[in-house]
């Protein structure tokens, strides 16, 4: 190759370099802009834009992160700015930015995280992840009435606080329908495998699955020997959700540490002492069961034909109900890890 | 003071001439090494995205913790939380992807080109190489610790178990128990990070190496680089080189800010997906072992890899060397099997799909279902194919391009057919949807 036609190949290769590196850094620069128009970076200039009272458009935010009862890292409020600000509880606020509605009750984000309550993943700041399940893309029922009525079984006894109905109706048609003889709660009250497969992570399937499973079970399952429940939930589709409601309460894990959870969760630690009120925990003989299914299902277990004293029960344990004690994987539906505990 | 620093005409030409980069490279290089269809700068993008791979995933092992309570956790805060985390993440992970696909290029290119020839030690390093870059995918596969990944790595460690003997240990060594569990990860990321990224570079700088100590790229025994035109490597190489990796890097940052890396739900360890899949580089092997488990499982791969590695000692044919598909009067052989393969592999395909085959087979004792398969039909074909082309063109170089254009598209069409394959591993078309029959 002669000299000159070497210096214009290398004068050639320069140019391109150039316009190469130059490329490179354009895209770098692109980088850098995309990671600034993250979603929630754009959401916050926003709620800074709005001029609301109480922000100033200096004012730095960045990721805000709560904890949830299991020491979950919770970020939602890094977007939801607003969510603990009763003043912004205007309705001409934007859903982002608008306080937290009317029943929040005790239940406040910095101390028990918004993820607690509403599922979704409240690690993701990418609005879809977070609404939803990281595998699913889909909104987490939980999200909004009545589903979220789940969550409350991370804590409390269904029906135990005013505010959970329809999950305690789903608690109580697991039980009245007879679910529990094939699915039993053996599993920390959350499912197990017995004559029927387990159900703890059905209630992710939704609503359309559960109805098909349960007035015709071979559509889902082949072969399967389950008998329809055609007759009771047919027409029923409001009890088919509550029961729903109950089933996805089984897939959260429970909160064991909670402040709030009410004693009778304890069972798993002192099953005798949660009962029978004792000293230092030991057990004397007197029943004080409070559970909500005895009280209300009294006449149905025709609790009055031994106990003629009334409801409820409070004579000595000694005989130990053999309807409750026949029964007793029931108490599961609320209890976790009861089945164990000697009734 | 060394000489010349500060000599007359020190321009860059001549600074560039004292280069470390001339440790590497010669000062003149043979014009033939700069033009890009002689290696397609393969082996230039897969040191790149190596280099890249190294240095993104010390950003990642800032924030990464290796146990199953915490591996998702810090995965979600790099995806989510952390600045430029989803990018570094990307970068990562995409590399990561390129560099599979580009090595195997690179490993075709040097066979297609006859590049092997009398370089028995850099042919060995560099197939090492790759299936370190393979061991390399597959272990960080396992590390964000999400459904896909739980599942995909416990479908691949099965995989395992279809080698004779020791097959069923090497698993137990690998996850440090029966299945994928804290064991498991700590060791998967032992060999990510320290233990295969360190060997790789030894047999990096080793490959390198040998490069130079074999006289540059392959070409023509007898023709040194006197007999050849040839130019300074600065700036007609270096520039070029350059070029290349500022273009890789470019592409890089550029899929990586757009397509973000895949994250799915936190691993549910009693329920895998359906379809449960390898990660891709894998699915030839798991698609062959849906076939026949010791064919798809032990002989196809085993046969394959001892083939690769003997090959240099095998076949020394100096004809040829450093031409694509070797002698141009005998490349015809190569096109023509190639369709040949793609006919047998539709036509094995095709008969395996039919219900009435299946059945019939499955009504025979398990040896006919070894013999009689997709996997099974490919190596009998590679296999004749060698043979007949040895007899009738009357050259090994040819004979080995010839079969081992038959193992490519066997490779290749197994991938994209399990690649296809839908729930209960049944056959779908990409445009169809995903449903059972019946």
């Amino acid at each position: 190759m002669p000299d000159d036609e070497r210096e214009r190949e290398h004068r050639r290769l320069r140019v391109c370099f150039l316009i190469a590196a130059g490329a490179l850094l354009c895209v770098l620069v692109l980088v850098v802009i995309r990671a600034e128009q993250a979603p929630w970076r754009v959401l916050q200039k926003e709620f800074l834009g709005m001029g609301l009272p109480g922000t100033d458009e200096e004012m730095e935010l960045g990721i805000r992160q709560y904890y949830t009862c299991a020491s979950e890292v919770d970020r939602c409020s890094t977007c939801h700015l607003g969510i603990e600000r009763r003043d912004l509880g205007d309705d001409n606020i934007p859903i982002p930015f608008r306080a937290h509605g009317p029943g929040l009750g005790g239940h406040l984000p910095n101390r028990i995280g918004c993820s607690s309550c509403h599922g979704g993943s409240g690690r993701a700041l990418d609005p879809g992840v977070a609404h939803g399940l990281a595998d699913a893309r889909a909104k987490d029922p939980l999200m909004g009435q009545p589903h979220i009525q789940a969550s409350c079984a991370r804590c409390h006894v269904p029906g135990a606080r005013e505010g959970q109905e329809r999950l305690e109706q789903g608690a109580w048609l697991y039980l009245g329908l007879g679910c529990l003889l094939c699915h039993p709660l053996t599993d920390g009250g959350r499912g197990g495998l017995d004559f029927g497969p387990d159900l703890k992570m059905i209630g992710r399937k939704g609503l359309g699955y559960l109805k098909t499973s349960l007035i015709e079970p071979n559509e889902n399952f082949p072969g399967s020997t389950m008998p329809s429940f055609r007759l009771a939930l047919d027409k029923e589709l409001e009890a088919t959700e509550n029961l729903l409601i109950y089933l996805e309460s089984l897939v959260l894990d429970r909160y064991p540490a909670c402040g709030t959870r009410e004693k009778s969760q304890g069972m798993v630690g002192k099953p005798c002492a949660t009962c029978h009120a004792g000293q230092e925990g030991r057990a004397s003989g007197r029943l004080k069961h409070r559970c909500t299914y005895i009280l209300r299902g009294a006449a149905e277990l025709r609790c009055t034909n031994c106990h003629s004293s009334g409801i409820p029960p409070t004579g000595r344990g000694q005989g130990y109900c053999p309807l409750v004690k026949q029964h007793r994987e029931g108490c599961s539906a609320c209890h976790d890890g009861a089945a164990r505990a000697p009734m | 003071m060394r000489p010349g620093a500060h000599a007359e005409g020190d321009t860059l030409t001549h600074r560039m001439r004292r280069n470390f980069l001339f440790h590497l490279h010669p000062v003149q290089v043979p014009t033939r090494t700069l033009r890009p269809t002689t290696t397609l700068g393969l082996g230039v993008i897969t040191l790149t995205l190596f280099l890249v791979l190294a240095a993104s995933g010390v950003l990642l092992m800032v924030y990464y913790v290796p146990t199953p309570r915490e591996a998702y956790s810090s995965t979600q805060d790099l995806q989510y939380a952390v600045t430029f985390g989803a990018f570094v993440r990307a970068l990562h992970r995409w590399a990561g992807h390129a560099m599979v696909l580009t090595a195997f290029l690179h490993l075709l290119r040097v066979f297609f080109t006859g590049a092997y020839f009398r370089r028995e030690l850099n042919w060995t390093l560099g197939l090492g190489l790759f299936l370190l870059t393979l061991g390399l995918a597959f272990t960080g596969y396992l590390l964000p610790w999400d459904q896909l990944s739980f599942w995909a790595v416990s479908v691949s460690a099965n995989l395992l178990d279809y080698i004779p003997w020791i097959g069923g240990s090497l698993k137990r060594v690998l996850l440090g128990g029966h299945g994928v569990s804290q064991a498991a990860l700590i060791r998967f990321y032992m060999l990510h990070v320290a233990f295969l990224p360190g060997l790789m570079l030894g047999l990096v700088l080793l490959h390198l190496w040998r490069i130079r100590k074999d006289g540059g790229l392959a070409r023509e025994p007898g023709k040194g680089p006197v007999d050849l035109p040839t130019l300074p490597a600065w700036p007609h190489l270096l520039l070029r080189e350059a070029i290349l990796i500022i273009v890789v890097l470019t592409l890089l940052c550029l899929v990586a800010t757009f397509v973000s890396a895949p994250l799915g739900g936190p691993p549910d360890i009693h329920n895998p997906s359906n379809p449960e899949k390898t990660p891709w580089y894998f699915l030839w092997v798991q698609e062959m072992v849906s076939y026949s488990a010791p064919v798809g499982g032990f002989i196809f791969p085993g046969f394959v890899l001892v083939s690769l590695f003997l090959l240099p000692f095998l076949e020394r044919e100096p004809e040829g060397v450093g031409r694509w598909f070797g002698m141009p009067g005998k490349r015809v052989a190569v096109v023509v099997s190639m369709v040949l393969a793609l006919c047998f592999f539709v036509l094995f395909e095709w008969m395996f799909m039919k219900q009435g085959v299946v059945s019939w087979l499955s009504a025979r004792p398990p040896l006919f279902r070894d013999l009689l398969n997709p996997a099974s039909g490919m190596l009998l074909v590679a296999v004749f194919h060698f043979a007949a082309t040895g007899v009738l063109v009357r050259s090994t170089r040819t004979a080995c391009l010839v079969a081992v254009m038959v193992l490519v598209v066997a490779v290749v069409g197994f991938t994209v057919v399990a690649w296809c394959r839908g729930p209960m591993w049944i056959f779908f078309w990409p445009w169809e949807e995903w449903a059972l029959a019946g």
